[in-house]
């Protein structure tokens, strides 16, 4: 009897189980299809940016083009903040941009807190790393490493702004912490620029976001069927190399004449370009003196914000000043030495006659003591 | 000697790490520095620096020997400040400042939940991009118990500063379209630098934020600008010298 309960009981069992394992498969099988469509790149971030465009389109058509009233401006709102992700915003800004850019003006000012993560850090590095995918793109001035005078005066010609403020560079070797991106790195400039005119108080078209294009060493992106930059290597500035030799630094250097040309002279803001090229670029220009201001924000604006951030936190740290703090900068990229630098000043710099005392005996700790800049020798 | 140390004794309190480990010269086991880094290069290897077969020492134990008050982060390493990092960095210090700058997100040295955690909530820290607010156990200044990620009340919460060039370069244009900057010095960054600290309340401070919020932005802007432009005046005007390069 107990034999024969037990043969009819072990079937039944077997069957359960499998139905179990069964219904784990199905549960397992679904995870796993929604794990790949939700990481999917193309089906998560590429595939929502028509409907984004399309939407915005939708809207425009009852917007006159030269309209920017509040209801315009909140119409357009709603689009954007509908939009499932940042770059779908991002694609959606573009489209604005493209289509109507005062509208674009009042909807980033009237927006500016939720807008900025958008247009600038983080939401830009995807628009970067997705650039080539977006419907409507900003239009951008594209520069040829190698490009003569007469080459680049004719692009600058074509740039309406009456008074430009400032031209934002970059050749989009270093991208954030994303890496060489070539000129699909035009975003970084674009939001630049468009900070520059959201925060310093001027119209969008008072800044200038310009790529220079001097290729690529990022190869899967040279060899991408949507890249439009030059698919060669990447020129860099050679040092010692004499005015024709150095490819890179002959057309910044063209480019830079040609802003100073204008009245007002633009400020040349230089933005994620190699470690060497951004120091080099400096250097040069002081070297050179070249009619018009040029910042490197990586070295200089870092060094700033960062140096004010200190400054700020010393009362928190319970010490007396700056001075009594130990100061450990992990990277030695254009950042990690723009902060050194903007501190060394602060502390050489402006001390006075003892301190200049102190600068012309060899200090015991570092061997190749280096003098202040001749800049700073006044 | 406004600030109270010599160019030596600056540099004495500044140590660089990058990717070949502590910045020294006459490390045979690291490339020479670049010409912009060796002003900030130290002479000495010391010993601790090195691990027995030649690498790197571990960033906890380079931390463990310099004892920075500050540690900041431009590395682009996401993770690089680990707990036992920030542990080293809270142990010697009643309030360590820690920034990790690298940005976007998953590029940054460490979260703000992870610094405060690590500190027992005593780390002043700063991103380089937005943060979330972090709420904190035990007050929003003092000593904190504990951070859970769980509890939310907004009076104790940390929001963590955005230490983000977006409060210096518009500015640097903004002075530049005043038509009296015609290059931008060392003397006028460090002028803008105390012009944003000076902004920061102490309410700020007291909500764990070291810059004023981004949404301050427009009104930072105004201020840093008129310093810039203070200082340009004080360096007197643009080299009259002409220009050289060869066309």
């Amino acid at each position: 009897m107990a034999a024969a309960g037990h043969s009819r009981h072990r079937p039944r069992q077997r069957v359960r189980l499998a139905a179990t394992l069964g219904r784990v498969w199905v549960l397992l099988l679904a995870t796993l299809a929604l794990v790949v469509v939700a990481n999917d790149p193309h089906e998560h971030w590429i595939r929502p940016l028509a409907a984004a465009v399309a939407a915005v389109d939708a809207a425009l058509q009852d917007i006159h083009p030269d309209t920017t009233t509040p209801a315009a401006v909140e119409q357009l709102w709603a689009i954007v903040h509908a939009q499932p992700h940042s770059l779908a915003q991002y694609a959606a800004l573009e489209a604005v941009q493209t289509a109507n850019a005062s509208l674009l003006d009042g909807l980033l000012r009237a927006h500016a807190e939720r807008l900025l993560p958008v247009i600038y850090t983080p939401g830009v590095a995807l628009a970067c790393q997705y650039y080539g995918y977006l419907p409507r793109r900003t239009p951008v001035l594209v520069v040829p490493v190698g490009s003569d005078a007469a080459a680049v005066r004719m692009q600058l010609s074509g740039v309406p702004a009456a008074d430009l403020r400032v031209v934002v560079l970059t050749d989009g070797e270093r991208v954030l912490g994303l890496g060489d991106l070539g000129v699909w790195a035009a975003p970084i400039a674009v939001g630049k620029a468009r900070l520059h005119a959201l925060a310093g108080g001027a119209p969008l078209d008072a800044a200038l976001p310009i790529v220079l294009d001097a290729g690529t060493d990022n190869v899967a992106l040279r060899q991408h069927d949507l890249y439009a930059g030059l698919p060669a290597p990447r020129t860099r500035p050679v040092q010692d190399a004499g005015a024709t030799a150095d490819l890179y630094t002959a057309t910044v250097r063209q480019l830079a004449l040609a802003l100073a040309e204008r009245t007002p002279v633009p400020l040349l803001h230089v933005e994620d370009v190699g470690r060497g090229t951004g120091f080099r670029l400096l250097d040069v220009a002081r070297a050179e003196r070249w009619p018009l201001p040029v910042f490197n924000d990586d070295i200089q604006g870092t060094g700033a914000v960062v140096l004010a951030a200190l400054l700020a936190a010393v009362p928190s740290t319970g010490r007396a000043s700056l001075a009594e703090l130990t100061v450990l900068i992990v990277g030695g990229g254009q950042a990690g030495i723009g902060i050194a630098r903007v501190r060394r000043p602060f502390h050489c710099v402006l001390c006075e006659g003892s301190e200049r005392q102190v600068l012309t005996v060899p200090p015991p700790l570092v061997p190749r003591e280096l003098p202040l800049r001749p800049s700073r020798q006044r | 000697m406004r600030y109270g140390l010599t160019a030596a004794e600056a540099r004495a309190h500044l140590w660089l790490v990058d990717e070949h480990g502590l910045g020294t010269l006459g490390d045979p086991h690291r490339p020479p520095p670049r010409p912009e880094q060796a002003p900030f290069w130290r002479a000495l290897a010391p010993a601790w620096a090195r691990q027995a077969d030649g690498t790197t020492a571990p960033l906890a134990a380079l931390v463990e020997h310099i004892r920075p008050s500050v540690l900041i982060g431009v590395s682009g390493q996401y993770g690089l400040f680990t707990p036992p990092v920030l542990r080293a960095v809270a142990a010697h210090h009643e309030r360590p400042v820690i920034f990790a700058l690298s940005n976007p997100d998953d590029h940054a040295e460490c979260t703000a939940l992870t610094a405060y955690a690590s500190t027992d909530g005593r780390a002043i820290f700063a991103s380089g991009g937005p943060s979330l607010p972090v709420p904190v156990l035990g007050g929003a200044t003092g000593r904190a118990a504990s951070a859970v990620p769980f509890h939310y009340d907004a009076a104790a919460a940390r929001y963590p500063a955005q230490v983000n060039n977006a409060f210096i370069f518009p500015a640097v244009s903004r002075a530049v379209a005043s038509g009296r900057v015609h290059q931008i010095t060392d003397r006028m960054l460090l002028a803008g630098a105390e012009a944003l600290a000076a902004l920061v309340t102490a309410e700020d401070l007291a909500m764990g934020r070291v810059l004023p919020p981004i949404q301050a932005l427009a009104q930072a802007i105004g201020a840093v600008a008129a310093a810039l432009i203070d200082a340009a005046s004080e360096d007197g005007p643009a080299d009259p010298a002409p220009p050289k390069f060869e066309l």
